[in-house]
């Protein structure tokens, strides 16, 4: 039977973005500037994005424009990123509007829209990885399908598209990512570069095509502890004009300046929480358009482990085996999952389960277990264990997240 | 016996009433409709909201239902039966913009579309 495990604590950081809502509002993504998981691994994350915007500007200056009072969406995600090999991820992202609403100026009104948004299916390549340097490079390919609604009406109208849950057209994604660990892991140091670019949409009602979007973002991360990990990104944005039957469509598109802090918590039960909050720290626009004010992200994650490590046991039976706990060091999920496999390898071992808190392995066995043997295992993977140190070649060998030695 | 039979009258009755009113109903005279004509107070609006364009579409048919539709820009519905509407767009929105009325009923449904130029 196909057994969930769940593996480690790690928080996912959902950046979810958004930009002007002026006719092309389409559809928030998140940036995928997260390295993707481990092998067999599912993570599962939902996430909310709360965005408002109040502000006309013109150029990069603040106008008096009034046409939209104000405009703004609450947006759920739900992904899913699925470890293929050691060095592919797949991922697959769900949006969906809880709220998409407009207010005009003149007359005060109110025009809102609910329903599926976008989808998104994308592939990551772990293209480079240095354990030693903790530096890895990871290139995403992203393909956005129009699954929600484009045709949604208010009475008799017909809505506009700014408002239509779904951007009503495909969009393909190309990123790269580039992370750089710092002292054991304490800092971390990324870059994330991407392209988005639309397609045209072409139906009786709509001829239009947003403005393809550049986006390059530097973000930095302390792991203050083993749960609480802080970031401060920085993006640029750019986006083209957009075209309406051909024809460039003045008041759209313009550069964006943006920054981001956030923190990501690992909790006790095993989830992980995190929220961010986008402030806008400069806008030049084309024309006149109206600009996000700021937007708040709130998202929680899971992974599970798809493939159990542990063979299928009788309970009954372990309940006559003889145990023993003995003391490995560790950090993460990632050292679990590591820790519990090589324990079981040792002759004998029925069931083996390591306690991040209290960095005890708990094994039950037939006989005898042979101590001296699963102690040089640990420490030649990187583990100081009850009875040896491991050496500083393996332990540097271990995952940028299993430098337990930093965290103490 | 004598209560159930009347039960089972004032049943019957209550369901032939309810057929006559639906009779009553399909007794409406409906024709494939006709869009006679659509029309604006201005063509050429300015971007902002200030000034809309007010459009009509007069159509024949009978029990007629109208939907409007726009490619950019704000339609509002100004009159009860919807066949009145203003137009305004934003800044985003200038150039030419089609402004499409589907009038419909039972017999089917007819559309026919206006050129509004926004302006900056």
């Amino acid at each position: 039977m196909m057994r969930f495990l769940l593996l480690s604590l790690v928080g996912l950081c959902f950046n979810l973005q958004s930009l002007a809502q002026c006719c092309a509002a389409g559809n928030p993504s998140s940036n995928g500037d997260v390295l993707g998981i481990q092998k067999k691994s599912l993570s599962v994350s939902a996430s909310y994005l709360h965005s408002y915007s109040d502000t006309y500007f013109e150029g990069d200056q603040v106008s008096d424009w009034d046409y939209l009072k104000n405009t703004n969406f609450d947006f759920m995600m739900l992904s899913f990123n699925y470890g293929l090999t050691d060095k592919i991820n797949i991922s697959t992202e769900l949006g969906y509007f809880l709220d998409k609403s407009i207010q005009y100026s003149r007359n005060d009104y109110i025009r809102n829209s609910d329903g599926l948004a976008d989808a998104t299916i994308g592939i990551q390549y772990h293209l480079y990885s240095n354990k030693e340097q903790m530096i890895n490079i990871a290139p995403k390919l992203k393909v956005s399908l129009p699954i929600g609604q484009f045709d949604k009406m208010d009475g008799i109208i017909v809505l506009p598209i700014d408002i239509q849950p779904s951007s009503g057209n495909y969009k393909l994604n190309t990123s790269i990512l580039i992370t750089k660990g710092f002292f054991g892991s304490k800092f971390s140091l990324s870059s994330f570069l991407s392209s988005e670019f639309s397609q045209r949409i072409n139906t009786q009602r709509t001829d239009y095509k947003y403005g393809n979007l550049y986006n390059g973002s530097i973000k930095i991360s302390h792991r203050s502890s083993k749960k609480l990990i802080s970031s401060l990104s920085f993006s640029a944005l750019f986006r083209e004009n957009a075209l309406s039957k051909d024809i460039l469509m003045e008041s759209t598109g313009g550069t964006y300046l943006r920054l981001r802090p956030s923190i990501s918590y690992s909790l006790k039960n095993k989830y992980s929480v995190n929220t961010s909050v986008g402030i806008p720290i400069y806008n030049n626009v084309n024309g006149t358009q109206l600009t996000n004010k700021f937007d708040i992200a709130i998202g929680v994650s899971k992974i599970f482990r798809i493939i159990s490590l542990e063979p299928q046991i009788d309970y009954q039976i372990l309940e006559t085996l003889n145990d023993r706990k003995l003391f490995v060091d560790g950090v993460c999920g990632m050292c679990k999952e590591r820790i519990e496999g090589l324990a079981y390898k040792v002759k004998g071992v029925k069931w083996a389960d390591w306690d991040l808190e209290n960095k005890t392995l708990t094994l039950k066995f037939k006989d005898v277990l042979n101590e001296e043997k699963l102690a040089k295992v640990l420490s030649k993977a990187g583990h100081d264990n009850w009875q040896l140190k491991a050496g500083e070649k393996a332990y540097q060998n271990l995952h940028s997240c299993c430098k337990y030695r930093t965290m103490h | 016996m004598k209560a159930t039979t009347i039960v089972f009258a004032l049943l019957s009755l209550a369901f032939f009433s309810s057929c006559d009113e639906e009779g009553t109903d399909s007794n409406i005279q409906t024709e494939m409709p006709i869009i006679d004509s659509l029309t604006t107070n201005s063509n050429r609006i300015q971007a902002g909201g200030e000034f809309p364009a007010i459009l009509h579409c007069y159509a024949t048919g009978g029990d007629l239902n109208y939907t409007w539709e726009v490619d950019l820009g704000d339609l509002f519905a100004i009159n009860e039966d919807g066949s009145e509407v203003e137009y305004m767009a934003s800044a985003c929105c200038v150039g030419e913009r089609d402004i499409k009325c589907t009038v419909t009923n039972d017999k089917g449904d007819v559309n026919k579309s206006i050129m509004i130029t926004i302006i900056p």
